[in-house]
């Protein structure tokens, strides 16, 4: 069943959402910076993607192979030295004023670390609300009925025993799952999540990628997934792309691409993976 | 011969919400040169048997019942400077998150060296700069890094240092917390490939402390499953990951995904093992409230240990 969706999916939709062309991104090395003069660290080495509407595409890499920087160009955070990243085929390099506002409202992040991607001072409401505030959605009245159906969508149920708590007062999970309503409640085309359960325990990762895929079937949402779980991938993405030291070393359907890895960096991701093979 | 045997210990914190019981009549045997690993989500009280084998805990903390007797004395009978000369010379730990720990103002090498001259007060500096070299190639550090600051070293290394460190004392006892949470899969196999090498060498037992069941799995030759403060199921990794007991283990295996899909995933399961506890009368089944085998005896009874083998063991009725 799961095969005919996905099968389903790609006959659909022939239309990239987004679309990273020859990219390429440099930090400058700033401990360097009295040695000899300026370094450069090249974080993304003229990275193609081509990310296809209503998929879930995985990004899998190792800590500094460059997965979070690709995230955060395709958001539009921070500039890039060369190439271009479109979506829905309009450059987003230029965008400006209303039209950034219209993308940034399209395009949403789930970021890493519940701990600290929540304001402490804010409440759940508030965290949820801020988002229909800034883009003038709705009286009060209609933002309070959004915020109570995007918290119980993200399983905070009942949502209003959630509004008035805090970060401080909810679990690793909950906070995760706060982080989940407010990338939702803008009803975003686009969903960046960024290794979003490496700080949870196995039982409630393994729960936060169900409301994953359940919001994203629901909402025919977009998802780009970055993680370093190869497991975690083959369980939610479609398509997995690796990337190794600002490269793209391969790209396919998640099933091809551990069946059958063509780099040998794929092959040493898949070795490191732990196995239970004293298990029958 | 027995290197560590923890009878009935429970610890008890007081929180502002009354005491909570911690750690809830654990018991357990560690020979020499074995391996044991403690599995079991965040707030199960893993991290608080192993400071407490070090008596490490904080101020809120009591010890309120039990025995550790480590190489035949009870190291909860004895006075604060005993204790302190069997810390890092007899039992060292890899404490969580430590590679973060290292001082940022003094070079690794350093560090290192002052813990073996702490504990070795009649060591050279040259001879624990020796020390310190043959260590680093234990972990595969290059010798010229020794002296470099933390900042100069990678994520890996930090932590590759962090047990070399543990090590520098040669303890007979390693309790690792966690000692490979925040690094990649690769770095993290390469660790843990890396402690499988000296643990064999060296012959020192093990207590590795995780909630990554795959991590342990290939360290550890027991494993012990806890919930809620209580061994809920031990036993060889064999018969603890191959046929679990308990219905707890179950959920916990059924919500780790594996690339070649060792196990089942199964939502329903998932989300009773990460389900906040409920409140129970004392003595009854921690599981209960979650379990979805639980039967009418299961509310009536307290849960005891149930045989499997020899060697596995689980704390439930059902598995009588």
């Amino acid at each position: 069943m799961q095969l005919e969706t996905k099968m389903e999916k790609t006959a659909k939709n022939h239309s990239p959402i987004l679309d990273v062309e020859q990219v390429v991104k440099r930090y400058r090395d700033e401990r360097s910076l009295f040695r000899h003069g300026a370094d450069w660290i090249t974080a993304l080495n003229g990275v193609n993607l081509t990310i296809q509407k209503g998929e879930v595409f995985g990004l899998v890499g190792a800590s500094g192979s460059g997965k979070t920087t690709l995230g955060r160009l395709a958001l539009k955070l921070e500039p890039y030295d060369s190439g271009s990243i479109r979506f829905q085929g309009v450059a987003t390099r230029t965008l400006k004023g209303k039209e950034l506002k219209a993308f940034r409202r399209k395009v949403q992040l789930i970021p890493q670390d519940p701990y600290q991607s929540l304001n402490p001072y804010l409440s759940v409401y508030d965290t949820v609300a801020e988002p229909l505030i800034i883009h003038n959605i709705g009286d009060s009245q209609t933002q309070k009925t959004i915020v109570k159906d995007c918290l119980a969508a993200a399983g905070l149920v009942p949502p209003s025993a959630y509004f008035q708590r805090y970060p401080h007062q909810l679990s690793g999970g909950e906070r995760q799952r706060a982080a989940i309503a407010r990338a939702m409640v803008l009803e975003p085309e686009f969903v960046i999540a960024d290794e979003p359960t490496s700080m949870l325990d196995a039982s409630i990762s393994f729960t936060i990628f169900k409301l994953l895929a359940k919001i994203q079937k629901a909402r025919s949402v977009t998802f780009l997934f970055i993680t370093h779980d190869l497991a975690a991938a083959r369980f939610l993405c479609d398509r997995i792309a690796v990337i190794y030291q600002g490269e793209i070393v391969e790209t396919g359907s998640s099933e091809a691409v551990i069946q059958n890895p063509q780099s040998d960096y794929t092959r040493a991701l898949i070795r490191a993976q732990p196995r239970f093979s004293f298990v029958k | 011969m027995t290197l560590l045997a923890v009878d009935n210990l429970s610890i008890t914190y007081q929180t502002r919400s009354g005491p909570h019981v911690a750690v809830d009549d654990v018991s357990f045997d560690l020979e020499k040169g074995q391996s044991l690993g403690i599995v079991g989500e965040s707030g199960c009280g893993k991290t608080t048997i192993g400071m407490g084998l070090l008596r490490l805990l904080p101020a809120n903390a009591t010890i309120t019942d039990g025995s550790i007797r480590f190489a035949g004395n009870n190291l909860l009978d004895l006075p604060v400077n005993a204790m302190q000369a069997i810390r890092w010379k007899n039992i060292s730990m890899i404490f969580q998150a430590a590679m973060n720990a290292w001082n940022p103002v003094q070079r690794v090498g350093d560090q290192i060296i002052e813990a073996i001259r702490t504990h070795y007060p009649e060591t050279s500096r040259a001879e624990a700069t020796e020390a310190v070299k043959r260590l680093y190639e234990a972990v595969d550090i290059p010798g010229n890094r020794i002296f470099n600051y933390p900042h100069e070293y990678s994520g890996g290394m930090k932590q590759r240092a962090i047990i070399a460190m543990a090590l520098s004392c040669q303890p007979d006892l390693l309790i690792a917390d966690e000692p490979t949470t925040a690094l990649d899969v690769i770095v993290q196999d390469q660790i843990i490939e890396k402690l499988k090498a000296i643990q064999t060498e060296r012959n020192i037992a093990v207590i590795f402390i995780s909630h990554d069941i795959g991590v342990v799995a290939e360290v550890c030759h027991t494993i012990m499953v806890m919930y809620q403060g209580k061994i809920v199921e031990s036993g060889r990794r064999e018969e603890v990951f191959g046929s679990p007991a308990h219905p707890y283990t179950q959920a916990l295996l059924s919500s780790y995904l594996t690339i070649d899909g060792v196990f089942e995933v199964h939502e329903d399961q998932a989300a009773s093992a990460c389900a906040a506890p409920g409140e129970l009368p004392a003595g009854l089944c921690a599981y209960l409230p979650h379990c979805r085998q639980a039967e009418l005896d299961c509310r009536r009874l307290p849960a005891g240990w149930q045989e499997i083998s020899p060697t596995h063991k689980a704390r439930c009725r059902l598995c009588s």
